[in-house]
């Protein structure tokens, strides 16, 4: 097995180590260490796309995360993956990639027919057709959609695991090269808690591409012995195949860590797929190098146009040499390494610099090698649609912006491009650090940071491209970050010195040129100057949104769309502001440059997600009965996160048979319904009685020991927010008891009034919802069902309503208290909650000869709504009073206060016209209303109608044997006998009488048996 | 009374493994059922020595630290300036919950207090290990390395979405817990968040597996 491009030597590939794979259906093979593109580059492969918009062909352009264009769909089914960047694929034995934004194929595509449209898509079309004509949008909508984008979302459920994980550290250094490598080593010698992460497969950066010596030694050798002195402290943690996303407020980062990607789907179960990194930093050190940028030249996007470092990396890091024939095209020194690294690779190299002059050691190298120079020219015409055969070169004027001369054509495979550097000032410009743009390197550099977000940025990413600065940059950050980030005793001075290299001569400057002319003018031929690759932005769309008047930097990328696709336009974004800039006659810094914003490189919705899926998503908080429910049936309910059991068919029957059985039955005999999830709070204290007092509305001085008591609590706007009844358990001790929804708020609330406003108070109050299982027996038959586990007096005298015992209940400690939210006899059995099933078993078992029915919260609802006893979130919004609910009975008129009071005499409050709390039933006996149906004075009246009231609760009533229902009526308190329409969705009216909230035991004597 | 006949007990955690045990790596048991008494105080030394006098330990007052019983069979842990939690093993100098709590009571006669059984109100899960750190981190975004930086350090933090109290003991001899530093911790979480805390520890410690 050979490849047509692979060249001798092993560069970072383990030419031992073959995997097979398959790009669009046709088997290759590659090596461990490869990644997608370089197996595909060394195969001979550099077609692997079609573009955004033009369907254009596109090729692999650079071997970082920076390609815009060498986007596949990985694998197939639930694991296929859409716009995974070639150049960032680790090869692995199976691999499945297929090309993009293709039909039907990659050859011959008939999308391609868009590029023949051109003229009439250009930026902007899109915004357009929403606008004129104006139903348009509508029709072209759908072929838009189809005919742009790039791959396929899975349609299956995502078949991985992934986890978050946090992490804290003192020095988090961002990037693996030179730079960020000796940042690490100084930083972890001096004691600090150091993360590196990088987000190559191996640590190395720059360096892994580059032949270069350091600490007399080979580069690889040294990044080897730094990563293994790493490796050996424990104090350093080195996280390979991560990338830093996110960079947000007080040093907190996100990234995504590719666990297993590298090894091909559900490799390994018990690892995650991703995991996504939370890291909160003391100080950050950004090593995130530097990305190089284009040249922009005419029909700069043929397969085969790459940026020069990275067909350097692919010879030496990948030993594949991606054409026999190179022509490189360069505006600065950097790109001739490039040169030399081709020639000694075997490659035909020819120079192509805009610039006038070249450096004379440059000249003499090109000439000692063979390799000719042409300066002061640029590439003008590229020739080959699906790769690149030849370019045209010609001389250009002095500005750059005409051509001149005669053309040249140069026969070349590849066109090795390079327009200088641009730092990744990504992360930095995440944390709002300032940019300041670099009128030597002509790049934005990063400039202040925010006090907040601590960091530094070194080496290439702070616009330092020697290798020697590097070094000594990151060793010296590193040092400095550990002591700024640890305590005075905790920093040891122990950095060392910093590796040292051989330097090369100085850069000589680059020639600040971004568009190279070409036969006609910029946009007004049939040559197109790309700059964003995969959206599909030319130069000529920047000229035409400058024409618009699109000329903020803002606009600009809205409106083409530039740097918007997602690489984020880490090629693209200086080359935009650049072009506009010379548009408008500007310097690049007055055109201003846009916010970089996380992420960085795309990250899976999943690894954000992390464990938080399926059962582990929400907490589904369970009672101690819980077993005993599912086991019997029931179907639950969410209130809150608790799963109550909503009713408890039998064979057979439906929700609305079980729920009328359950009724029915409960009063009859006796009922029983899991009530563990009712908030409870002991409250102790000698003021306890005086801040009950101000907590509901009611008084509470006089409530005896033993005793239990009903009360509304109510805001500070005097409107109902909770309620439930309270028991005196000893001379300075009470339990509550809340709604189930309301227990944390209530708990809240009581803090915040004695810790903000009552700090005199003598109380406290402990949180016991979950110490007590609760079962609520209710009905006729429950003293007898009570009686029969409890040795104990349960005569009216001895045990009467609304008083609360201790006594064992089968056994169990226990604490009764009876009361009762169905108007029947009704206690309710609080035991620890490690006993809630054994009591549960008992009075199931007990209750058999008594035709005991267990009731789900349904039937519970059903049956306090026949007594009209509201609850608190159906009943009321927030927005009613106790005098609204016709519950004045409970509100002290003594009282000098309690909460809420002063705005029980509001104007709004006290005054006419409120909605208020009543009885509705219909006239035909037979129709159960809607809950939330509105109300409305007559049948027939046309809309818009002003509506009376609304319902709240309604249900079919066994007992009162009719519908019943409860609403809110605008001065519903005195309009009993009154009827009102309820109008239903379907258009229907159902007339409703208006009655006292009391449809069962008006007199309320059940209660006392 | 009542307390000494055998009654069925039962465990948020039915139904899961009795345990996950990855060799050194990590190792999840639940507690057995403890005595929890939730105290409340002005923290000031009459307060003190009174629950001092009743538990033999003395109240730590230092924030989110606990004074551990030599033999680790009970604890004092501090919730707050004004609250406290002492648990300890059931029978432990033969008192139950009820004794506890009626000497505790009253110890603090005449002082303002509160004196709360919450015995139920947790579960206890007992975490060790060599990976007992990087489980934990899956969960909770607290630096647990700062907070509990030696035994005898407590923690009031999120695992996921509950709320949990977070103490850490030495690694003793008697226990199969896996010594390591800085040593055994024990979760404490409402029971109706346990099944859920359990199932997340499981699958964080998944990679161990």
């Amino acid at each position: 097995m050979t490849h047509r491009n692979r060249i001798d030597g092993a560069g970072r590939v383990r030419r031992g180590s073959a995997v097979r794979f398959r790009f669009d259906g046709r088997q290759y093979f590659g090596y461990h260490g490869d990644t997608l593109a370089s197996a595909l580059l060394a195969n001979g492969v550099h077609l692997v796309g079609r573009s955004f918009k033009y369907h254009r062909p596109r090729g692999i352009s650079a071997a970082g995360s920076e390609d815009p264009n060498a986007l596949v769909q990985l694998e197939r089914g639930p694991y296929t993956q859409p716009n995974t960047c070639a150049t960032q694929i680790e090869l692995y034995d199976g691999l499945d990639a297929r090309s993009q934004n293709r039909w039907p194929s990659l050859g011959f595509d008939i999308g391609g027919i868009n590029a023949w449209l051109a003229r009439f898509i250009p930026s902007g079309f899109y915004y357009k057709t929403f606008m004129w004509p104006v139903s348009g949008w509508l029709f072209y909508e759908k072929f838009i959609r189809r005919a742009a984008g790039l791959g396929v979302s899975p349609r299956e459920p995502d078949p991985d695991r992934y986890e978050q994980l946090h992490a804290h550290c003192d020095v988090l250094v961002v990037g693996a090269g030179p730079a960020g490598l000796g940042a690490a080593l100084a930083a972890g010698r001096c004691g600090a808690r150091v993360i590196i992460m990088d987000e190559q497969s191996e640590f190395g950066g720059s360096v892994l591409g580059r032949q270069v010596d350091i600490d007399g030694n080979s580069g690889i050798e040294w990044v080897r012995r730094t990563r293994e002195s790493l490796g050996s402290m424990s104090n350093v943690q080195c996280v390979p195949r991560c990338t830093v996303t996110g960079y947000y407020d007080y040093n907190f980062l996100t990234a995504l860590e590719r666990v297993t990607d590298h090894l091909g789907p559900g490799a390994d179960d018990r690892l995650p797929r991703q995991r996504f990194w939370k890291i909160r930093a003391r100080r950050v050190v950004l090593a995130s190098g530097a990305i190089e940028r284009p040249l922009l030249f005419a029909d700069n996007d043929r397969p085969g146009v790459m940026l020069a470092n990275a067909v350097r990396t692919y010879i030496n890091r990948y030993r594949v040499l991606p054409g026999r024939a190179i022509c490189v095209l360069t505006n600065n020194d950097s790109a001739y390494e490039c040169a030399w690294d081709a020639h000694e690779a075997g490659a035909r190299v020819t120079i192509v610099d805009v610039r006038d002059a070249v450096p004379d050691h440059l000249a003499e190298k090109a000439r000692v090698a063979g390799i000719e120079i042409h300066t002061g020219c640029g590439i003008t015409a590229v020739q080959g649609r699906l790769a690149v055969r030849s370019v045209d070169i010609r001389p250009l004027s002095q500005d750059g912006r005409r051509v001149t001369g005669v053309r040249t054509r140069i026969e070349c495979s590849i066109v090795a491009n390079s327009g200088g550097w641009n730092p990744s000032v990504h992360l930095h410009s995440q944390s709002r650090g300032k940019l300041r743009f670099d009128t030597d390197l002509h790049s934005f550099v990063p400039a202040e940071t925010v006090a907040i977000n601590p960091s530094v940025s070194v080496g290439a990413a702070c616009g330092e491209f020697s290798l020697s600065a590097c070094l000594v940059d990151g060793h010296r950050q590193g040092k400095a970050a550990a002591q700024a980030a640890l305590p005075a005793g905790e920093y040891q001075d122990a950095a060392g010195r910093a590796a040292a290299t051989d330097d090369a001569p100085a850069d000589a400057p680059l020639k600040p040129l971004w568009v190279l002319p070409t036969d006609h003018p910029v946009g007004q031929g049939p040559r197109k100057h790309f700059h964003d690759f995969q959206n599909d932005v030319t130069v000529a769309d920047i000229m035409l949104a400058a024409r618009e008047g699109y000329l903020s930097v803002e606009h600009l990328k809205r409106y083409t769309t530039t740097g918007m696709a997602t690489d984020q336009g880490k090629t693209s974004n200086v080359n935009a502001l650049a072009i506009m800039a010379g548009i408008r006659g500007l310097d690049i810094p007055a055109v201003g440059t846009t916010t970089f914003r996380p992420p960085y490189t795309p990250v899976t919705f999943g690894a954000i997600a992390g464990q938080n899926r399926d059962e582990l998503f929400l907490q589904h908080r369970h009672t101690p009965m819980h077993t005993w429910h599912v086991e019997h049936g029931a179907i639950f309910e969410d209130v809150g996160d608790w799963k109550r059991p909503r009713y408890f068919p039998q064979a057979g029957e439906s929700m609305h048979d079980a729920v009328q059985r359950e009724s029915l039955a409960t009063r009859r005999s006796v009922g029983v319904l899991d009530a563990s999830t009712l908030g409870k709070i002991d409250i102790q204290g000698p003021d306890a009685a005086r801040f009950l007092e101000m907590i509901y509305t009611n008084n509470w001085l006089k409530l005896g020991i033993g005793k239990c008591r009903y009360g509304l609590m109510l805001n500070e706007h005097g409107m109902v927010f909770d309620d439930g009844v309270t028991t005196r358990l000893g001379e300075h001790h009470y339990h509550m008891t809340t709604t189930t929804g309301g227990a944390a708020r209530v708990m809240n609330w009581l803090e915040e009034w004695l810790q903000t406003e009552w700090p005199d108070m003598q109380v406290y109050c402990t949180s016991v919802t979950e110490q007590w299982a609760v079962a609520a027996i209710n009905g006729p038959q429950a003293p007898a069902l009570l009686a029969s586990l409890a040795d104990t007096d349960l005569s009216d005298e001895a045990f009467p309503h609304m008083s609360y015992r201790e006594m064992a209940v089968a056994g169990i400690p226990a604490r009764v208290f009876r009361i009762s939210f169905t108007g029947e006899q009704a206690y309710e059995i609080n035991v620890p909650a490690r006993y809630g099933l054994a009591l549960w078993q008992a009075l199931t078992e007990a209750g058999r000869p008594l035709d005991l029915c267990v009731y789900g919260t349904e039937t519970m609802h059903l049956l306090r709504a026949e007594k009209g006893f509201i609850i608190v979130g159906q009943d009321t919004d927030g927005t009613v009073t106790p005098a609204d609910l016709g519950m004045n009975w409970i509100v002290s008129k003594t009282k000098r206060d309690y909460l809420g009071k002063r705005s029980q005499s509001r104007s709004h409050t006290a005054g006419g016209g409120r909605r208020q709390l009543v009885g509705l039933l219909t006239e035909d006996r037979r129709t159960l209303l809607d809950e939330g149906v509105h109300l409305v004075a007559r049948a027939d009246s046309a809309p818009p109608v002003s509506a009376e009231g609304h319902v709240t609760s309604s249900y079919l009533s066994p007992n009162v044997g009719r519908p019943i229902a409860m609403g809110l009526v605008r001065e519903g308190l005195s309009r009993y006998g009154e009827t009102l329409y309820a109008r239903t969705m379907q258009g229907d009216s159902i007339k409703v009488r208006i009655v006292k909230p009391e449809f069962i035991d008006a007199d309320g004597g059940a209660v006392h048996g | 009374m009542v307390e000494s006949s055998p009654i069925e007990t039962v465990s948020p955690l039915k139904g899961l493994d009795a345990q996950i045990h990855y060799g050194s790596d990590f190792r999840l048991v639940a507690l057995p059922h403890r005595t929890r008494i939730n105290l409340r105080g002005d923290g000031g030394s009459q307060f003190g020595e009174a629950v001092s006098a009743v538990t033999g330990l003395a109240l730590p007052t230092v924030p989110n630290t606990t004074k551990l019983a030599d033999d680790y069979s009970a604890e004092l842990i501090w919730l707050g300036p004004d609250e406290w939690l002492f648990r300890c093993q059931d029978g432990w100098r033969s008192k139950r919950a009820t004794n506890w709590v009626a000497s505790l009571r009253s110890a603090l006669v005449g002082a303002h207090s509160a004196v709360v059984d919450v015995s139920d109100y947790h579960i206890e899960l007992e975490l060790s290990g060599l990976q007992v750190l990087r489980v934990m981190r899956k969960l909770t975004p607290l630096d647990l390395c700062a907070a509990i930086a030696d035994p005898r350090h407590c923690a009031q933090t999120r695992f996921a979405n509950a709320s949990v109290l977070l103490t850490c003991r030495p690694a003793d001899d008697d226990t199969e817990a896996v010594a390591t530093e800085p040593g055994v911790y024990v979760i404490q979480v409402r029971w109706s968040f346990a099944r859920y805390l359990w199932q997340h520890l499981a699958e964080a410690a998944r990679e161990f597996r």
